[in-house]
């Protein structure tokens, strides 16, 4: 028997079909029903503010500077989140951050060309300069044994790294992968089959 | 790629984390537009405590004691169907119909209870002989359980009977019992006689079937009895009415 209240519990396909036959506007019922975007928020950032740190850190190589990083791209999510329904949460936030620490090296590689008078980076190239594990990680938050798989890590091509580094380390599959970085899945599963290889060779496993 | 998770630990202070909340929330309330919003720093949930499960030995010790619980189970289910020289037998009956038992409080779901498990021994002893596997062995331990449940499921009864208060009048289980048996008694009889060396196999059985077919008989015997007396006395009537219409007036 379908009733007032308890029909809008069902799953959304038998949902949708029963408003349907019942002629009443679904969709609207349906966004009347989402989770409150505050809440939605709260669950993201206690999935994803260590992810998302990590991963900035990895790359900035600065603690407060990954922290800032993350707080920005935590913002903006909300700036999306107040407007519209954010189906992959966790996909988003990376991509955001990604973004975010591309700007900051650009805005880096720029003051350094102002001041020192280097030579400018290529539209496009940003990605292989702004590269993971690339500045100096060492320090007393990163454990020895980390340490010797981050040296590891080095000797991959920066393509490598980071597919690696999504797919095992924050264990993204190839397409949520292929959304934050805008490439296709295949590319993304040829890139990580590959630097498997590549670091099994290296780690001699 | 186990080594590459060690990447994994490297994560924010509680501290941190909690300031980097608050930071978000700052600047989110600087937003034109943003209105009243307001967020609550999220709690772990309660089973977040066994989040350390994902870890080195802890995981190992839970995934095992998930193994031993989950294959336990898998073995009771896979023992329901075993027979008596089966590895599993004595798990059935020692184990999951004990256990089964155990949540039977009432004196009736008790009796309900040995019914079914005595129908179970039957069904055991004739799937043995349809199988050819059939030994004397084999028929003793089910005529043993047989026994057992027989006496408890008696017990049973007599108590559901004293709960009633009417010691004469046959309850449902006992109804019940002997239909179950009556089912069987004619493939008990012909597997005795074609598998069993002293042509003797679930007496018990037997037996109780039976007694209750000489009750009914009795009963039976009775009622005609009633019945023919009734019918006597009726025509003696007619004869004395016959005799005072033909009798002549004196």
């Amino acid at each position: 028997m379908v009733d007032g209240a308890g029909w809008k519990n069902l799953p959304r396909r038998k949902y949708v079909i029963i408003g349907k036959y019942l002629g009443i506007n679904t969709s609207a019922s349906m966004k009347a029903n989402l989770p409150k975007p505050e809440k939605v928020f709260e669950k993201a950032y206690g999935e994803n503010a260590d992810a998302l740190f990590r991963f900035a850190y990895y790359r900035v190589s600065d603690r407060e500077q990954a922290m800032d990083i993350v707080e920005d791209a935590f913002v903006r999510f909300w700036e999306t989140l107040a407007k519209e329904e954010v189906k992959e949460s966790r996909a988003f936030l990376f991509k955001v951050t990604r973004h975010l620490i591309i700007d900051w090296y650009r805005k880096k590689k720029s003051v350094a060309i102002q001041d020192f008078g280097e030579g400018a980076v290529e539209e496009g190239e940003w990605e292989n300069f702004m590269d993971m594990f690339a500045g100096n990680i060492a320090g007393a938050e990163i454990l020895s044994e980390a340490q010797m798989v981050i040296e590891k890590i080095r000797t991959l091509e920066p393509i490598y790294r980071e597919a690696l580094y999504l797919r095992y380390v924050e264990e993204l599959n190839p397409k949520e992968i292929s959304e934050i970085t805008g490439e296709s899945t295949n590319l993304i599963s040829v890139r990580v089959n590959r630097g498997l290889k590549l670091l099994k060779a290296a780690l001699r496993i | 790629m186990r080594r590459l998770k060690k990447l994994k630990n490297l994560k924010l202070t509680d501290i941190e984390k909690r300031e980097l909340f608050a930071r978000v929330e700052r600047s989110i309330k600087k937003l034109p537009d943003s209105g009243e919003v307001r967020f609550e720093y999220p709690v772990p949930s309660p089973f977040f405590r066994f989040a350390f499960l994902s870890h080195t030995a802890f995981m190992k010790a839970g995934v095992l004691a998930l193994l031993i619980i989950s294959l336990s189970g898998a073995t009771a289910y896979a023992s329901l169907d075993s027979l008596p020289g089966d590895l599993l037998y004595g798990v059935k009956v020692n184990v999951v119909e004990k256990v089964s038992k155990l949540v039977a409080f009432s004196p009736e779901s008790r009796a309900r209870a040995e019914t079914a498990q005595i129908e179970r021994r039957i069904g055991e002893f004739e799937a043995l002989a349809e199988k050819g596997k059939l030994t004397e062995v084999h028929t003793r331990v089910i005529e043993k359980n047989i026994d057992e449940r027989l006496k408890n499921f008696d017990r049973n009864v007599l108590d559901i009977k004293e709960k009633a208060g009417n010691e004469n009048k046959r309850t449902r289980e006992e109804k019940d019992l002997d239909s179950r048996l009556e089912n069987h008694v004619e493939n008990i009889v012909k597997i005795r006689e074609e598998r069993s060396p002293d042509k003797r196999a679930l007496e018990a059985v037997l037996e109780r079937v039976e007694a209750r077919r000489d009750e009914r008989r009795r009963e039976r015997e009775e009622h005609e009895e009633k019945e023919g007396n009734a019918d006597r006395d009726e025509e003696d009537g007619d004869e004395d009415r016959e005799s005072d219409i033909d009798l002549p007036i004196i």
